[in-house]
């Protein structure tokens, strides 16, 4: 009945939030336009420079980015940063691509990780390092981890911003009813398998964990093992020309899955992560893997006490550690060069400890700048959400290497959806030597025809 | 007399033979400028885009689509090597095979009944029309929530029957299946539409003149109803299959071409390809595939039209 | 048993709108009976209630004897030709005749046999595997009776079969309907709207207007003795002139112009109102020579048909038609002597139409023809 209800409801909010959308799209589109003949008219008589900011951050997330970009235009009256939602990820990084180097290109761009080196290869953006020369910009200020996966052949192409990393969620009521430590997350594989096993005896409705078929989370796991993603050092040293994992390490993730399918502990929910949260916070799944920045937004949806943990690893090994996830901003070549320090002040705005303590407090994604853990809001989020350090508990606790700065190469969106074949194959009881030979024969080949095709 | 008349008369047809000359130009310039307006549309949106496809298919790209290293016919190669693309190829001719005729005889059926002349009919005429009304994006959100794989209905209406519940999106087995369903339920709208104005269409004398003769309610279906409507027929199994051959936003909505490629489709595939691993060559090569698969198709269906479609 | 009867057959639609009010009726074996009337008068509407295709509102509808109100068409075993021939445009001719026969199932020899029957009375024998779509008007015509012809109904509803056809083969077509209706003694119920093809091939006519009879009978007898003013005008061609009259000095006065003399005893006695409406048919106002001429009218207009000439006149504010055997070379304008005869005038009362007097004339050549 709860259910029926819940469902209804979501309904007809998602009804509204679609008709919203559409309502909304052409006046927003017809007033920004607007406001860029203004801009170039009325840059002489002080009018505001106006940055077009092109994002991917949808729902929740959107509302918080508004909300910084509102305080930034607020604040001062020489800049107007005007804030426009392009789609996930993936769509953002096509409509650059073709739109790359015209008129219709913003002034600067969200682009996730894995983008960077499509990016720099586009020969349509600016380095930032530009800018930090010419202001002698301080960015040793930044995360490590951070700075260690953006800071590419000794200079930043583009200004991180922001940053997450995958956590591990559980439900701390099933925990207590499995008889399981509710402030102890399992650690590693076995562990997880084992806790597993304990909520499904005490509650046959409910199953242990959930992974995502998402390349994402596969690289992460990965990562943790220490294992590179590509050869070649992760990408960093030359570009890469096969997988860098080994066997054992690539078919641990898939084997640790199977197993647990025997055990019939493991719910699937493919490559939905709406799906996959929602039936957590139904209690149909009692642990998952997410994004960090999901958590602000689980905890305050979830009916029970939820417990944030790192992510898991084999226990015969080491933990390594996790990978800078997120996204960076990304300054265009070719635009006015008012509006692109106009677009860099705003940048550096965003690096403001201030400005990371709320990103941080109201997302769930980490504050770049660790002074922002010194603010009074995020102390004050940490009494009520102590979950929210987990994340930056993960990342400080990352072991430095190749492995953990992430892969850098313009194809990994394509190896994505190749792992994540592989994992739904292995959710529905494939073979798993199978599903990892195709994962490394298609990466590679994936390679090398990217390869082939920069000429190189 | 005589002798000024023969040049005279053969100057008369010359002049004659320049002015027809004239007028035929004329015509075929009224002609061309009648035409003007889609030849240039066409030649924009369709003629040029095939032709840079074409030239495309030939290439590997960087990730703008700029043509970089000339590779011949190794992208053609590569997609029917590929055990992916021969999924997906797959996966669409099972997808025709489902919506196509599950669509039209779920219309066929829904049409038959709506063109009873009953009290109230209009009502039902519209709710077996509405779904035209409903865009994908919108039918699919909708259908979204029924797949869900513990909320969802389906499976909400599974469990009270004591069944275990499916993955219906999320399942390799299911999940094909589900979009076909979800797609046919989109398609009848339209098809129901076209299908009841041929039915309308009849000539009630002929059923008239078929009571009198004695033939029953099922003979008159057969031997009138289905040849009288088989023009509206053939025209909603072509569009019918071209539409599902072009299948693409139910694909992204619910699946995004998963589980286990299960619904990679050739249009989602080819964007896919395209425009979230930038390999526009291979992109442009299964573009061209699929470009052929509905001409042969299409053609195939003319001839065999020919012969068993009755027009009027 | 007659093989058709009608009793107190009504329709109407929603309870409100009467579109055939009591209709009574008994149609004989093997009769060819005509219902003609204007469009809208409901003789379609009756011909598709007798043939199922339409409910019957009130009444009884009986084939010989028997209670047929509730049967489907299927099942009484009778045949109907469509006005536009419903003919399957999918199927070819062979096909198309046969429809019937294959949907009863019936013998595959005795369809064979029928077939050629059929075909060969109605010369379609060469056509058989053409679709209707290939076939001129006439050949369709034929294509739609065989079908009829081949289900060897007794019962055969025709409705407006030869609208679509030109004059010509309208009127070849007539004969040839009659003549199979007769050889293969069908009792045929025919609608149309055409007097002419009612006067030429009923045995009897049913004159219907506003979904009520009007008058039932053979063709002479509507001719002659037309029972009220809406069948006088609509039955014979020219129509029958009309024009309202009282009588003044003994004479019967026309339109406030024409002034015929009568011997007003004969009249008086069943006249009750003092005006009223005459009429006449156009061959009664006859051509003469100055002396014999009872009137002298100024021609209007002039129309030649070869055989027979038909001149107007104006009478008052109607405006009358003679029909004159042979070729006259009279022209607008010229006066022309003529004679019309007191015997010659039907009487109709001018607010009911009906007929208070039939002329005495068409009683005497009836007579005489007998």
């Amino acid at each position: 009945m709860k259910k029926g209800i819940l469902f209804i409801g979501m309904f007809v909010f998602l009804l509204m939030i679609v008709g919203c959308e559409e309502g909304d799209a052409s006046p927003v589109q017809n007033e920004n336009d607007a406001t860029q003949t203004d801009a170039q008219d009325l840059t002489e008589d002080n009018e505001p420079v106006v940055v077009t900011f092109w994002h991917a951050m949808g729902g929740a997330l959107e509302e918080a980015l508004e909300e910084l970009v509102n305080h930034f235009n607020a604040a001062q009256d020489e800049i107007y940063v005007n804030a426009e939602y392009q789609g996930t990820y993936d769509e953002a990084l096509t409509k650059f691509h073709s739109i790359a180097g015209t008129d219709n290109a913003p002034t600067m761009m969200q682009v996730f990780e894995i983008g960077t080196k499509s990016m720099i290869n586009s020969g349509a953006i600016e380095p930032i390092q530009t800018f930090i020369d010419q202001d002698n910009y301080d960015m040793s200020k930044l995360e490590e981890n951070i700075v260690n996966y953006y800071k590419i052949d000794d200079q930043f192409y583009s200004m991180p911003f922001n940053s997450s990393t995958p956590v591990m969620y559980y439900n701390k009521e099933a925990f207590v009813n499995a008889g399981l430590d509710p402030d102890t997350a399992p650690t590693t594989f076995e562990e997880v398998e084992k806790a597993s096993k304990a909520i499904v005896d005490a509650n046959p409705d409910m199953k242990g964990f959930s992974l995502l078929a998402y390349g994402w989370l596969y690289e992460q796991l990965l990562a943790n093992q220490g294992a590179l993603l590509m050869n070649n050092d992760n990408g960093r040293t030359a570009t890469p020309t096969e997988v860098g994992f080994t066997e054992e390490q690539g078919k641990s993730v898939f084997q640790w899955v199977e197993r647990m399918i025997e055990d019939q502990t493991f719910a699937n929910y493919g490559t939905s992560g709406d799906n996959m949260i929602s039936g957590f916070l139904s209690g149909d799944v009692a642990m998952f893997m997410a994004s960090s920045a999901n958590v602000k937004n689980v905890i305050d949806n979830a009916p029970f006490e939820v417990g944030v943990g790192f992510i898991p690893y084999p226990e015969n090994i080491e933990r390594a550690g996790v990978v800078i996830g997120g996204a960076s901003l990304w300054m265009m070549s070719g635009v006015d060069e008012h509006e692109q320090q106009a677009a860099w002040e705003f940048m550096k705005y965003l690096q403001t400890p201030e400005i990371q303590a709320q990103w941080h407090v109201g997302t769930g994604y980490f504050a770049i700048n660790p002074e922002a853990y010194e603010e009074q809001v995020v102390l004050d989020a940490y009494q009520v959400l102590p979950q929210l350090k987990v994340t930056v508990d993960q990342l400080q606790s990352t072991t430095p290497s190749y492995a953990t700065e992430g892969a850098l190469m313009d194809m990994i969106p394509e190896a994505r959806r190749i792992t994540e074949t592989a994992l739904e194959t292995v959710f529905h009881g494939g073979d798993v030597d199978q599903a990892y030979q195709d994962v490394v024969d298609q990466i590679n080949a994936a390679i090398q025809q990217a390869n082939r095709a920069r000429g190189e | 007399m005589n002798q000024l008349a023969i040049p005279h008369d053969h100057l008369e047809t010359l002049e004659l033979k320049n002015t027809l000359k004239k007028q035929k130009i004329l015509r075929w310039l009224k002609g061309m400028l009648f035409l003007a307006p889609s030849i240039i549309l066409f030649s924009i949106f369709l003629f040029y885009p095939l032709a840079r496809s074409i030239y495309l298919s030939f290439f590997l790209t960087n990730n703008t689509g700029v043509p970089t290293v000339f590779v011949g016919f190794e992208n053609y190669i590569n997609i029917f090597t590929s055990p992916i693309f021969r999924n997906s190829l797959q996966s669409t001719f099972l997808f025709v095979l489902y919506t196509v005729p599950g669509a039209i005889i779920i219309s066929l059926f829904l049409a038959i009944i709506a063109n009873e002349k009953l009290k109230g009919i209009g009502f039902f005429r519209t709710m077996f029309s509405s779904t035209m009304g409903i865009s994908v994006a919108a039918a699919s959100v909708f259908w979204m929530f029924l797949f869900h794989p513990t909320m969802g209905w389906l499976n909400q209406i599974l469990s009270y029957v004591g069944v275990d519940a499916i993955g219906w999106l999320t399942d390799p087995k299911w999940a094909l299946l589900s979009v076909s369903i979800s797609t046919i339920w989109m398609n009848i709208g339209f098809t129901f539409l076209i299908l009841l104005g041929g039915l309308q269409s009849i000539d009630r004398y002929l059923y008239e003149s078929a009571d009198i003769d004695g033939a029953g309610y099922f003979y008159q279906l057969r031997r009138i109803t289905l040849p009288m409507l088989s023009p509206t027929l053939f025209f909603v199994i072509t569009v019918a299959l071209i539409n599902a051959f072009q299948t693409f936003g139910q694909i992204d909505m619910l699946t995004r071409g998963g589980p286990q490629n299960q619904t990679n489709l050739l249009v989602y595939s080819i964007y896919r390809e395209a425009f979230m691993n930038y390999q526009y060559g291979p992109a442009s090569a299964q573009a061209i595939v699929l470009f052929i698969i509905i001409l042969i198709i299409t053609l195939i269906q003319f001839k065999l039209g020919e012969r068993k479609v009755h027009y009027q | 048993m007659k093989p058709v009867e009608l009793i107190n057959i009504s329709k109407s639609y929603d309870q409100e709108q009467h579109v055939l009010k009591e209709i009574n009726l008994t149609i004989e074996k093997g009769e060819f009976f005509v219902l003609v009337g204007p469009s809208g008068s409901g003789k379609s509407t009756l011909l598709r209630m007798i043939a199922g295709l339409e409910a019957i509102t009130d009444g009884k509808l009986k084939f010989n004897g028997k209670l047929v109100n509730h049967l489907p068409p299927k099942d009484r075993d009778l045949s109907m030709v469509f006005q536009n021939y419903a003919l399957y445009p999918h199927l070819n001719v062979e096909q198309n005749i046969l429809f019937g026969l294959r949907a009863k199932k019936i013998a595959e020899d005795e369809q064979k046999r029928r077939l050629m029957q059929t075909t060969e009375m109605l010369g379609l024998s060469d056509f058989l595997k053409r679709k209707p779509k290939e076939l001129s008007g006439g050949q369709r015509q034929r294509v739609a009776l065989a079908r009829s012809i081949v289900s060897e109904s007794p019962l055969c509803l025709m409705d407006e079969p030869l609208s679509n056809l030109d004059a010509k083969l309208r009127a070849q077509m007539r004969m040839e309907i009659k003549r199979i209706q007769k050889k293969l003694d069908l009792t045929m119920i025919y609608v149309t709207h055409d007097q002419v093809e009612a006067m030429t091939m009923g045995d009897r006519i049913m004159v219907l207007n506003d979904g009520v009879i009007q008058q039932v009978g053979e063709p002479i007898e509507l001719n002659n003795a037309p029972t009220n003013l809406f069948v006088a005008s609509f039955i014979g061609s020219p129509k029958m002139n009309i024009g309202s009259a009282y009588i003044e000095n003994h004479q019967i006065v026309i339109e406030d112009t024409l002034r015929i003399s009568a011997d007003i005893t004969t009249v008086t006695g069943w006249l009750k109102e003092r005006k009223f409406t005459v009429g006449i048919r156009a061959e009664h106002i006859k051509q003469t020579t100055e002396e014999h001429a009872t009137h002298q009218l100024e021609v209007v207009n002039v129309e030649q048909l070869g055989n027979e000439t038909l001149i107007t006149f104006e009478i008052g504010n109607v405006l009358w038609t003679a029909k004159w055997l042979g070729q006259w070379l009279v022209s607008v304008g010229d006066y022309v002597p003529v004679s019309i005869s007191m015997e010659n005038i039907h009487f109709y009362d001018t607010n009911t139409g009906d007929l208070l007097k039939a002329a005495e004339q068409e009683k005497e050549r009836e007579g005489i023809a007998l």
